[in-house]
Order: C-alpha cells, then sequence, then structure tokens
C-alpha cells in the first residue's frame, strides 16, 4: 500500500481536523500565556492539494511571505511549512514584543519561528497522544521571500514519491482580532499511510 | 508556439517561437530554469527544473535534470532550434532555508551541479548564469531578442 493522498475521503479530512484542533488547543494555552492575552486557535480547513497546486492556495507565486520549516522524522516524516501573510505575522510579532515594529527584521522574523514551533509542539504532542507515535521536529527555520521559492525545495523533495500534500489552515484570533496563518504538510512515502493505519483507518 | 507569454511551472518544458513570445519560471528557489535561444530563428526554450535525479521512470521528464536535458534539447531541435548554436542559460538553484551546505536539503547547489555536468557531458557551455545565494528569483527570457531579466524580491531587476 502507497500513501496516495488523492485517495482521502472526507473521514480523513475530518480527522486530521480533529487533530490540529486538540493540538492547536493546546497551542492557544502556551500562546495565551506568552502574550499574556486571549488567543484562541482553530483549524477550519483541512485540504488535499496537488503537488503542482500547493503555490497557488498560498496566492500567487511572487507574493513575498515569510516560512517557517519544520522538518520530521521518527513515526511521521515530511515537512511542516509554515505560511505568514507579511502584514498579518507584523501585527502578530507587534503583539508578541509588545511594540511596534520600524522594520521586520531577522528577529522579527525569528519570533514567528517560535510561534510555529509552538504549534508544531502542540499538534505532534496531540498526535502522540492519541497514536503512541514518536516523532521529532527540527528547530524551526525561517525565511522571506516569494512564496514559491520558500516551497519549491520541500516541494521538490517530496515530488520523487508523492503527488500531493496536505494544507491545514489555522486560524489564530488573538484579542479579538483574526489572522490566518497555513500549514502545509508535505508527507513522505508511506507516511499517511502509518498515520491513517494508527486510527484504523485505511488511506 | 506562438502565444506571447507563457508561464513555466515546476517540472514543465516549454519551447516558443515568435516576435512577441516570452517564457516566464516565477518564483525560483532551490529550482533551476535552464534555457535555450536562438536569436536568429527566434526560438526560446526553458525547463523549470527541481531536481538532479529522477528516481524512477516518471510521467514528467521535466522535473528531473537527467531525464529534463535531453526532453528540452529534443523539444528545441524538433522546433527548429539548435542547440548547438544556441545561447544557454541556467538560473536559480538558491538556498532558501539554513540547512547544511552539504547536506539533501541543499538541493539547490545539487540543481546546478548535476545540469552544469550533463550539459558539459553533452559538450554544451552555459553563456550565462546566475545562480546560488539565499533568495528567490523571477526569470523571463524574450524570445525575439533573447534578452533575459531577473527580478528578486524587493531588489531592482537586472539582466543576465
Amino acid at each position: 500500500m502507497t500513501s496516495r493522498p488523492d485517495a482521502l475521503g472526507p473521514i480523513h479530512l475530518d480527522l486530521l481536523r480533529e487533530v490540529g484542533n486538540i493540538g492547536s488547543g493546546h497551542a492557544a494555552t502556551a500562546l495565551s500565556r506568552l502574550l499574556n492575552g486571549r488567543v484562541d486557535i482553530h483549524v477550519p480547513q483541512a485540504l488535499v492539494v496537488p503537488l503542482n497546486a500547493a503555490v497557488g492556495v498560498l496566492g500567487d507565486a511572487e507574493v513575498e511571505m515569510i516560512s517557517v520549516l519544520q522538518v520530521l522524522s521518527g513515526d511521521l516524516d515530511g515537512h511542516f511549512h509554515y505560511f505568514f501573510d507579511i502584514e498579518q505575522a507584523k501585527q502578530l510579532v507587534e503583539r508578541m514584543l509588545r511594540r511596534p515594529m520600524e522594520t521586520f527584521g531577522d528577529l522579527e522574523v525569528s519570533v514567528l519561528g517560535e510561534v510555529a514551533n509552538i504549534l508544531t509542539g502542540s499538534y505532534l504532542a496531540a498526535l502522540a497522544a492519541m497514536t503512541g507515535f514518536r516523532i521529532d521536529a527540527t528547530p524551526p527555520m525561517d525565511a522571506r521571500d516569494m512564496a514559491s521559492a520558500l516551497l519549491d525545495g520541500s516541494l521538490a523533495l517530496l515530488a520523487e514519491t508523492v503527488d500531493h500534500v496536505l494544507l491545514i489552515n489555522t486560524e489564530f484570533v488573538v484579542d479579538g482580532s483574526a489572522m490566518s496563518v497555513h500549514l502545509l504538510y508535505l508527507p513522505s512515502r508511506g507516511a499517511l499511510d502509518r498515520l491513517f493505519g494508527a486510527f484504523g483507518l485505511k488511506s | 508556439m506562438t502565444e506571447p507569454r507563457r508561464v513555466v511551472g515546476m517540472g514543465e518544458g516549454i519551447v516558443l517561437r515568435g516576435p512577441e513570445a516570452s517564457l516566464i519560471a516565477p518564483g525560483l528557489g532551490s529550482c533551476v530554469a535552464l534555457m535555450f535561444h536562438h536569436v536568429g530563428s527566434q526560438i526560446g526554450a526553458m525547463a523549470h527544473i527541481m531536481l538532479p535525479k529522477a528516481l524512477e521512470d516518471g510521467a514528467r521528464p521535466y522535473k528531473f535534470a537527467d531525464s529534463a536535458i535531453p526532453a528540452l534539447i529534443q523539444q528545441f531541435e524538433g522546433a527548429g532550434g539548435n542547440v548547438r548554436t544556441a545561447t544557454v542559460k541556467l538560473v536559480g538553484g538558491a538556498q532558501m532555508f539554513k540547512v547544511a551546505p552539504d547536506g539533501p536539503l541543499n538541493i539547490g547547489r545539487r540543481n546546478v551541479e548535476a545540469v552544469t555536468a550533463l550539459l558539459s557531458g553533452l559538450g554544451l557551455r552555459i553563456h550565462a548564469r546566475d545562480v546560488g545565494g539565499n533568495f528567490g528569483r523571477t526569470v523571463t527570457l524574450e524570445v525575439a531578442t533573447g534578452r533575459t531579466v531577473v527580478r528578486i524580491a524587493g531588489k531592482q531587476e537586472y539582466e543576465v
């Protein structure tokens, strides 16, 4: 059996959204503490996207975004790729650093790496609790550039074996103002079989 | 073949001709755009290559340098070009994230090395290149003139 995310049905996507929601509950608690304000996070959408349409879901190929990459290993492998809109990211970081920003430099961008890291840790903890999987993630790597340029390396590495990726849209509500973050999970070959297999589902 | 402007997506290879035609690869990161161009016959070719080497025979030869190069040559010559007298250019191959330079995640450098070695094995020289670094590039090839323009986020565009 090989991983063919195009064969995933609504039940698989519901499951992923559920894992996302449980994970984001933990993340919201952690971020609320960090911000000393109310943070709600939920996962309104999980989608299967053909590899060659992955950039399209982020907007224009050339639009500048901030991305945070974490490479997963262990019982579930692949790449976690967070994408932040620059203006929304700036607001989030200003909120976290409690000061307006004149520049949006490496330090400020690295704050988003920490936000992503908290989300990843929470999602992986939720998965581990539900499946018993042991999953490791590298420290977050961040970059700011054109969306396509940020993603093409991961797409290339997984293009060898996979034709589809999972898009998990996450919405943050910080003290009443909403911002969305896109998380693309690019699974390695076989990763989704193991994931759904752990829940007793075939993919 | 006479459409004015065509986007060459990841894993695609396109040949165009005509006075108004141009080929564009938007947002190259670790991917590379390999271009052949012939001023006299106003033919241009561009492949948007993702990886050095195919693991298995795939339906999309332009994803991989080792299958993309013969495929692009065949398509270019089928349209009346001659790769021996063409101008050859290579753009892209950046390292977008701070990964180990020699590790498997640094695909950009491996792509550039693979294309360079494969072309050299065919006795073909790269006349102009703009590769490496840690930033993305959009490259446009104007088929009639061979003018090749690179755009980088937040910077002035320049010719290669």
